[in-house]
């Protein structure tokens, strides 16, 4: 239970995270003159960045599915344990 | 009585986990409206049609956040023929009209500035990620199910170990 909590906390963290990293460099980015080598880092980073988002439809999806797993593993392994002679 | 600890842990991590995947999906839904960029624009020309008693819209309200600004010039769909703003009130992108205007033709021409909001590459990231968090919602019913299964299936089997142990006895 607790695993399941921290792990959509984590999750929310990660993605709140991410998005705010995004804004800050695309901040950074508009604030460099166009096409200097600095401006296209932070457009670089930007895109680095960007690519990490639907990865959390990945994480959220695995997640829950390790969970559910979990859950029915640890339910029928109790039931398993065999017979109480 | 370990079942009902069980149920009770359950639910509650259940309702922490919903809440938080709201919560979440909440603030990055904010943050994709915050990470908008307002622009503004102009139309010029744009046909639409004459406006009635009850009101037409301009198309700008379509768009993504549109707000209309005051109609600067109409001019009649044939003929080109300037028409008054006294003829018109207009509230936001919606245009109603205060005389009958019969010698008009049915579309006219409407120049306006409008304002929308663009996406950037922030408010499309927020928003892949809020799409993302909302996979996460129809997990919570999978769990639910699964798990009250099994707490389900623990008192079950509980019952008939019992049952064993008894029978063993004899």
């Amino acid at each position: 239970m607790e695993s399941m909590q921290s792990f959509i906390i984590g999750i929310v963290v990660v993605s709140i995270t991410l998005i705010i990293g995004i804004y800050i460099a695309s901040t950074i980015q508009g604030t460099f003159t166009a096409s200097t080598a600095a401006a296209n880092a932070a457009a670089s980073v930007v895109t680095a960045l960007s690519n990490g988002t639907p990865w959390i439809t990945i994480l959220v999806v695995v997640g829950f599915a390790v969970i559910v797993l979990g859950m029915l593993t640890s339910g029928f392994g109790r039931v398993t344990e065999g017979p109480v002679y | 009585m370990e079942n009902t600890k069980n149920m009770n842990a359950l639910i509650l991590a259940v309702l922490v986990v919903g809440i938080t995947l709201v919560i979440g999906i909440y603030i990055t839904a904010q943050l994709q409206t915050t990470f908008r960029d307002y622009s503004s624009a102009a139309v010029v020309n744009e046909s639409n049609p004459k406006p009635t008693s009850a009101g037409i819209s301009l198309n700008a309200v379509y768009a993504e956040g549109g707000a209309c600004g005051s109609v600067t010039e109409i001019y009649n769909g044939t003929g080109g023929m300037l028409i008054g703003l006294g003829n018109i009130t207009q509230s936001g992108c919606t245009v109603v009209n205060t005389t009958s205007m019969l010698p008009y033709t049915a579309n006219w021409l409407w120049t306006y500035p409008y304002t929308f909001r663009g996406e950037t590459n922030s408010s499309i990231a927020a928003g892949q990620v809020t799409d993302s968090l909302g996979t996460g919602a129809p997990w919570l019913t999978i769990i639910i199910v699964v798990s009250l299964a099994t707490v389900v299936l623990g008192y079950l089997v509980n019952a008939y170990r019992k049952e064993d142990s008894k029978e063993v006895l004899y």
